[in-house]
């Protein structure tokens, strides 16, 4: 058993922070299957800034809702430092995105009745027993940083795109994540606007050493990153 | 003799009626309860489903399962707790104005009751909540659905059986989410069945107590609660066929906006919600009339001494 132990953790030490090897996923549709991603493979440090690029429908958004653990591979193996991410059913995936990741939508996805305070402080609300920090002040501190500082009060509605990214980069960081997936973040934003919110996400990420990866259309933004995925259509 | 024989008669009729009538109100009351019980099981479902893609958001930033399941059954909790507050309260109101005495234990038995029956009913919206799957919610665009029809199948549809493709349109969107629908046609059919059945025991009870000194007493005792259950059965379906097409339509603001975004006016995407309805409402009241008056006959012919309303 201790044996066991040790050859487990020397294959986690010759495994990067994030490592993806042989991934498959296929949809299952009326007429027969489609594969999105075949044979995946790809290796990530921790706190590299990681973009993936390709043409609609090649799995971007796909691949990161695998690593998210918002779904399961049809085959294939995701590691995350020690934990297998292909394996994590239920409670244990809803564990892991809670404490290791933080998601960023293009669409936003703030919840419409709770204000920007709330919505930030939303992952952990049902944890709020659990946590040995003041949930509130860390919620508001994260908005005075993504410079809302004075519309923790508004109710996503009243909030600008660009402002309504700002809440969800915010809500992103609250657990204090390992990795942030940000899917296409700037999509839904003008030029100027989306600028402005991935250099918030930039510096946030850098400040806390997070890895971030991030899907994106745009060749410039990509250009910044660490290391770009190319996904081109099954 | 003659005259006691008469009145010892009238009074037997008059007793028979009460019993069939004491019947038909427990078949009445029965009614009552599924005809609500499919109700709130469509409400809630369509409420839950409203709701999918913040449970979906939940999920995806760490929520466990269950957490949004119990959040949904403290919402619904509170819904029973005022709705059934305000129901007993008003309950009470109507029989302190007509001057008659509640069954106390009754009453209170009513409120757990309401709210088993509510928490009964979150059993089928539970389980949606818990099979969902937030990365195909959260894709920007549309799910993945495999119970789309064929190609082929529209194809019969619109040349076997001449359905335009605006019908189709609306049928399929009718029958999109099939076991919402039938659970929704499966309440209008109750619903139809308990108003037909309903207003002919009041006219029978009429017909057959009329013009006897005990029927004349049981008539003017019972008018107002019978007028009362009639105006009950009549509002409780008018307002839960709205609040269905209203939660319905919030689940659709968005194909709603899209339609109009795409050049649709308004009035004919009202059209369109109203041709739904009216498909709703045909497929499930038109078989609920039809049963009621199978029932009627039914009783009619086995029990003579009954007369046959105009219904």
């Amino acid at each position: 058993m201790h044996k066991q132990q040790n050859s487990v953790s020397e294959a986690a030490q010759q495994r990067a922070f994030l490592q993806v090897t042989n991934l498959r996923k296929a949809y299952a549709l009326p007429h027969g299957k489609i594969d999105i991603l075949d044979d995946i493979n790809l290796q990530v440090q921790q706190g590299e800034f990681i973009t993936i690029l390709g043409p609609s429908g090649s799995g971007k958004t796909t691949l990161l809702a695998l690593l998210g653990a918002l779904d399961t591979p049809d085959g294939g193996e995701i590691w995350l430092d020690t934990t297998p991410v292909h394996q994590l059913k239920a409670v244990a995936a809803a564990d892991f995105r809670r404490r290791q990741i933080g998601f960023v939508f293009q669409m936003f996805y703030l919840l419409p009745n709770l204000t920007a305070l709330e919505n930030v402080m939303s992952p952990l609300l049902p944890y709020r027993r659990e946590i040995d920090f003041n949930l509130r002040e860390r919620a508001n501190n994260l908005l005075e940083r993504v410079g809302l500082g004075h519309r923790t009060g508004h109710t996503p509605g009243r909030l600008s795109g660009g402002e309504q990214q700002r809440v969800a980069i915010a809500r992103a960081l609250i657990n204090q994540p390992r990795v942030i997936l940000a899917d296409e973040p700037t999509g839904n934003l003008d030029p100027t606007t989306g600028e402005a919110v991935l250099d918030i996400l930039r510096e946030l990420q850098q400040t806390g050493k997070q890895t971030l990866i991030m899907v994106t259309h745009n060749p410039q933004l990509a250009s910044g990153s660490d290391q770009q995925i190319h996904l081109g259509k099954q | 003799m003659g005259w006691v024989e008469e009145r010892w008669i009238t009074t037997g009729a008059s007793l028979r009626y009460l019993h069939q009538s004491r019947q038909t109100q427990t078949l009445l009351l029965w009614s009552v309860l599924v005809v609500s019980l499919g109700y709130l099981l469509v409400t809630l479902s369509s409420l839950a489903s409203s709701q999918k893609r913040d449970f979906a958001i939940l999920s995806a930033v760490g929520w466990r399962p269950w957490h949004p399941s119990l959040m949904f059954i403290q919402q619904v909790f509170v819904y029973a707790l005022v709705g059934g507050f305000v129901g007993i309260g008003s309950a009470l109101l109507i029989v302190r104005m007509i001057g008659a005495f509640p069954d106390w234990p009754i009453v209170f038995l009513t409120l757990p009751g309401i709210l088993l029956l509510a928490l009964l009913c979150t059993l089928a919206p539970l389980w949606m909540i818990w099979r969902l799957q937030p990365a195909n919610l959260l894709k920007g665009g549309m799910t993945l659905s495999r119970s789309l029809p064929s190609s082929r199948r529209v194809w019969l549809a619109r040349h076997l059986l001449f359905i335009s493709e605006d019908t189709l349109f609306t049928l399929r969107t009718v029958l999109r989410s099939w076991g919402r629908t039938s659970i929704a046609l499966g309440s209008l059919f109750l619903s139809a069945c308990l108003l037909i059945l309903m207003i002919d025991a009041i006219l029978v009870f009429q017909q057959s107590l009329q013009g006897t000194l005990l029927g004349t007493y049981l008539l003017a005792q019972t008018a107002v609660p019978l007028l009362a259950g009639v105006i009950f059965a009549i509002l409780f379906t008018f307002l839960n066929v709205t609040d269905l097409f209203l939660l319905q339509m919030r689940e659709r603001w968005q194909e709603i906006g899209l339609l109009q975004a795409i050049g649709w006016r308004p009035w004919l995407v009202q059209r369109r919600f109203i041709r739904e309805g009216l498909l709703l409402a045909c497929m499930g009241t038109i078989p609920g009339v039809l049963f009621a008056r199978w029932i009627l006959m039914q009783q009619h012919e086995t029990q003579h001494v009954l007369p046959l309303s105009w219904l």
